[in-house]
């Protein structure tokens, strides 16, 4: 009788490794469904398999009227605290350096189709997700990833997350040297690696051929390379510019440089040391602060440096550190088909505008690298098999995911662009605009992530139809901005390394919830993500695509010649960007205009956490409205002191804010609250952090603590560093104490 | 391919067992609605429970071409106002839960997707912009492991799916298309030229 199981067909397709692992699991799921395995346990199994929670798996789900059971028949059985077995799930693939074939490409069409919604997701760390996964799907799916040579392994859960690197690796004009086999020698290295399995939190690692560019976004990562040459003795070796202690999140970090030259044998045992020092030292209990960052700025470069190099000393020798390595320098990508020259015909106008934006000329002359554009990172099926078909044709298997959540192709040779292009038209893929203004990045957000708390890509679906109707002709000072949205502070969406970033915060108005996104202005995502940029106030989600025109138009209208985006919002200032978005930021009331109190393409009324609208709330709604809007003013204060280089006034207004939002929460329990400082603080702790009020449903205690932090340590003689981030700090304090709010006035309704 | 074709022939009974089968009624005409308006139909569907399953949520899927467009996510299976291959049509594609025989399970498709089509077409918001035709359908089966999309696939499936059509259009005098790329899902395509409602056809369905 024929096999009718995925396990039986692909026996012996698949490494005994992958075929043990995906079989563990299996067994893990079976003891979990009959209670043997804890659901804690089971939670973080699975996600280190890529297998995560989405939206509404706790079983429940706010319809726009009321809060609903979602009526799964096994009620009982959990895959992890407050989630249900049956309820939908996301599956995270991981595609080292986003490298794929066309083979692999018609899997994921394959396994979208069957198991998902019938379409693929691009993530911003060059990944794959697909959602509303059943769990019980997913050693199949695994099973047939593996057969292709794909694992799911480490997608998620606190462990090295997909390696990432410059998508035109190998093709770049300014590039050192080919990064790619090198990113995939630091994934095969760390993949299971018993170093690597001891961490508070995920750790993310990228590679980058050069300095200038965006591709590698080396500066927000936990660990990163840069490539280098350097001279010694007449001999030209290969290295890497080290970077550790990165990362976006609630409170962003800037990596730091490591080490100016590390040569390529060293990257592994230096990362295996640093993985050494990470498990042992790094935050377990506080996962708020367990990321690398934390640890680095704990203990100071220097230290870390001098703990990592004794770590690095006692390594035991592995052979694997170079073996792994012995053929990156001599890896090459062959192309299918030779080298040509461009056609002397200019196409029509359709074309032309894709060339512009979607082409680029690779270092070996008579080839191009073509950005393929998704929407939202979203492709079909169908678009799978035929990008997988236009592969086959002009480049073999030179297929790669990027951060932009875009798919690009190398080595096309350029007398078969016009064809390229016709094929990529014909399978609705030959948008133009990558790398500009309407290729928004968005993170999943309200769609589908448990932590989303407004619409990002509904929102970035908006901008995208509003920008793309006007391309064209837009100025390019315009056309060239980036634009990143996130769902909520944990920055997925990238929103810090953009010019323009939006994140999802919520905000009260007369009794009811109403989405919004901060505006956050001045980031940069060139020189690998150099800086980021921060938050300029709330803005009602709805008003959102008037906000990027306002800022748009008046950097258009105000930009000193070539005056860079980054500029000019340095130069006119934070007081007059609140001022330029003062209108906007107003809400009409709901009996005005309920638009307002529902989010993008979702007609529902806006509610948090599944929370209902309590009517009685209004008068206890005003007076902390009024309490929390002044310490929202006082936060901005900080912002224009450090602005103005004044980290002791900024660290200081930054305190007072806190001060201010946790006054007015008190107020609703405590009228007699005074002003001082350690009354507040102790009152709080009392009445919110201690009765866990206060606790963000993920994040818990995080931002309650970087209220005591700033308490308890002060706020003198901290340097511009510190200020900056104690300013962040404050910020999201002040969100957390808008949901805190919002989350009392439901109860008391 | 040829490997999955070849293994295809192995599986002499398989695609009977398969669970994971859709159907797609198309809308009529050239002219629709805006996309935009299916989402809170979709949303009120939830609250109402106006089709079958367990429903969960609604994806917008509107800014990639020729895709699923919006679609209605439930337990048991999606609801979908589907682009796919640039004609609008109301899907239906079961994903679990399935019945222990195809014709079971390809009567549910069908009566799901009608019954959606239905709603959709007479929903107050939609202001009888929108219809369906009841002479060509598309039903396939989304399962390449049992019923991959080879000649073998079609022996077994084609005269059980065929029969059922003639049974609910009420003629023989159909087309059927195959859907050629090995890659895709097996599914055929099937077009009458008999007409009918809706509403006649769902109600012909109860007695099948």
């Amino acid at each position: 009788m024929a096999e009718r199981t995925w396990k039986d067909r692909l026996e012996g397709e698949i490494t005994g490794e992958l075929t043990r692992e995906i079989e563990l699991f299996e067994t893990q799921m079976a003891h979990r469904q009959t209670g043997q395995l804890d659901e804690k346990v089971f939670a973080e199994t699975r996600l280190r398999r890529g297998v995560y929670g989405q939206r509404y798996d706790n079983g429940q789900r706010h319809d726009g009227i009321a809060k609903q059971e979602l009526g799964f028949s096994r009620s009982k059985e959990t895959k992890g605290p407050e989630t249900l077995w049956d309820a939908p799930g996301m599956l995270r693939i991981k595609i080292p350096w986003g490298g794929m074939t066309a083979r692999q490409l018609e899997l994921m069409a394959e396994l979208a189709e069957e198991y998902s919604d019938r379409i693929a997701h691009v993530t911003t760390r060059q990944d794959i997700q697909l959602h509303f996964i059943h769990i019980d799907d997913t050693p199949d799916i695994m099973r047939r990833l593996a057969s292709v040579g794909i694992t799911t392994q480490e997608a998620c859960g606190n462990s090295i997350r997909n390696v990432t690197a410059c998508p035109i690796s190998g093709v770049c004009h300014d590039e050192s040297f080919d990064v790619s086999p090198y990113a995939e020698a630091f994934k095969t290295y760390f993949l299971g690696h018993p170093d690597a399995q001891n961490f508070g939190r995920k750790f993310k690692a990228a590679f980058s051929g050069c300095e200038q560019h965006a591709c590698g976004l080396a500066i927000m990562h936990d660990m990163a390379f840069i490539a280098a040459y350097r001279t010694v003795d007449g001999v030209k070796q290969r290295g890497f510019k080290v970077y550790v202690g990165g990362g976006l999140g609630a409170v962003p970090h800037q990596a730091q440089l490591y080490e100016e030259f590390v040569p390529e044998h060293e990257i592994l045992p230096l990362g295996q040391a640093m993985c050494r020092v990470f498990g042992r030292l790094g935050e377990k209990r506080n996962r708020a602060r367990a990321r690398l960052k934390f640890l680095v700025a704990k203990l100071g470069l220097d230290e870390f440096k001098k703990l990592v190099t004794e770590e690095r000393a006692g390594l035991p020798e592995d052979s694997r550190w170079t073996s792994l390595l012995s053929d990156a320098e001599g890896f090459l990508e062959t192309p299918l088909r030779g080298p040509s020259a461009l056609s002397e015909e200019p196409g029509s106008v359709e074309y032309q505008q894709w060339f512009e934006s979607n082409v680029q000329m690779q270092r070996q002359e008579g080839y191009a690298v073509v950005t393929i554009a998704l929407p939202l990172g979203d492709l079909t099926a169908d678009q799978m098999r035929g990008l997988a078909d236009v592969a086959r044709i002009y480049t073999g298997d030179h297929i790669r995911a990027t951060v932009e959540q875009n798919i690009v192709l190398r080595w096309i040779p350029l007398s078969d662009l016009p064809a390229v292009y016709t094929d990529l038209a014909s399978h609705g893929l030959a948008s133009p605009g990558a790398g500009t203004i309407v290729d928004i990045t968005a993170c999943p957000g309200t769609d589908t992530c448990k932590l989303g708390i407004s619409a990002s890509r509904g929102l970035a679906s908006e901008l995208h139809t509003k920008l793309g109707a006007k391309a064209a002709s837009m100025d390019t000072a315009i056309r060239d901005l980036r634009v990143k949205i996130s769902g909520c502070f944990n920055a997925c969406g990238q929103h810090h390394i953009s010019d323009i970033g939006f994140y999802g915060v919520s905000r009260k108005v007369g009794g009811h919830n109403v989405p919004h996104f901060q505006v956050v202005l001045g980031g940069q995502w060139s020189e690998n993500a150099k800086s980021f940029g921060l938050a300029m106030g709330a803005v009602p989600s709805k008003n959102i695509p008037d906000a990027l025109s306002v800022i748009t138009e008046r950097y258009l209208a105000d930009r000193q010649g070539d005056e860079s985006f980054q500029a000019f919002v340095s130069r006119i200032g934070k007081v007059e960007i609140k001022t330029m978005l003062k209108e906007l930021t107003q809400v009409p009331g709901y009996e005005v205009d309920r638009s307002y109190y529902s989010d993008w393409a979702d007609p529902r009324e806006y509610s948090l956490g599944d929370m209902g609208i309590g009517e009685c709330a209004g008068a206890v709604v005003a007076q902390a409205e009024m309490g929390l809007a002044r310490s929202e003013s006082e936060v901005f204060e900080a912002q224009v002191c450090l602005d103005k280089n004044d980290p002791d006034r900024a660290a200081a207004l930054a305190y007072q804010s806190m001060l201010l939002a946790a006054q007015a929460l008190i107020r609703e329990q405590n009228i007699n609250i005074t002003d001082e400082p350690e009354h507040i603080v102790s009152e709080f702790r009392t009445r919110f952090f201690e009765t866990k009020l206060f606790h963000d449903p993920f994040a818990g205690g995080k931002f309650a603590n970087y209220f005591f932090r700033i308490h308890d340590e002060g706020v003198a003689g901290l340097n511009f560093h510190q200020a900056h981030q104690r300013v962040e700090e404050a910020q999201l304090f002040i969100e957390a104490a808008h949901s805190c709010y919002a989350r009392m006035s439901t109860v008391s309704s | 391919m040829l490997r999955s074709y070849e293994y295809g022939l192995l599986m002499s009974t398989a695609a009977n067992t398969a669970t994971r089968l859709f159907c797609k009624c198309f809308a009529a005409g050239d002219v629709h609605p805006d996309d935009a308006l299916y989402i809170p139909v979709f949303h009120r569907w939830i609250q109402e429970k106006a089709v079958p399953g367990l429903l969960i949520d609604v994806a917008d899927y509107q800014h990639v071409p020729q895709g699923p467009n919006v679609m209605l996510i439930a337990h048991e299976g999606h609801y979908a106002m589907d682009r796919t291959a640039g004609r609008l049509g109301m899907a239906y594609h079961q994903k679990r839960d399935g019945a222990d025989s195809f014709e079971r399970n390809l009567k549910t498709v069908v009566s799901n997707a009608l019954q959606a089509a239905d709603a959709m077409a007479n929903d107050a918001s939609i202001d009888g912009a929108l219809s369906f035709r009841t002479d060509e359908f598309v039903l396939g089966v989304d399962d390449r492991l049992l019923a991959p999309n080879n000649a073998d696939t079609l022996d077994q499936l084609g005269p059980q799916i065929q029969a059922f059509f003639v049974k609910l259009l009420g003629t023989e005098a159909m087309e059927v298309q195959v859907a050629s790329d090995p890659r895709v899902p097996f599914q055929v395509h099937i077009r009458t030229e008999v007409t009918s409602t809706v509403g006649d056809l769902r109600e012909r369905l109860n007695t099948l």
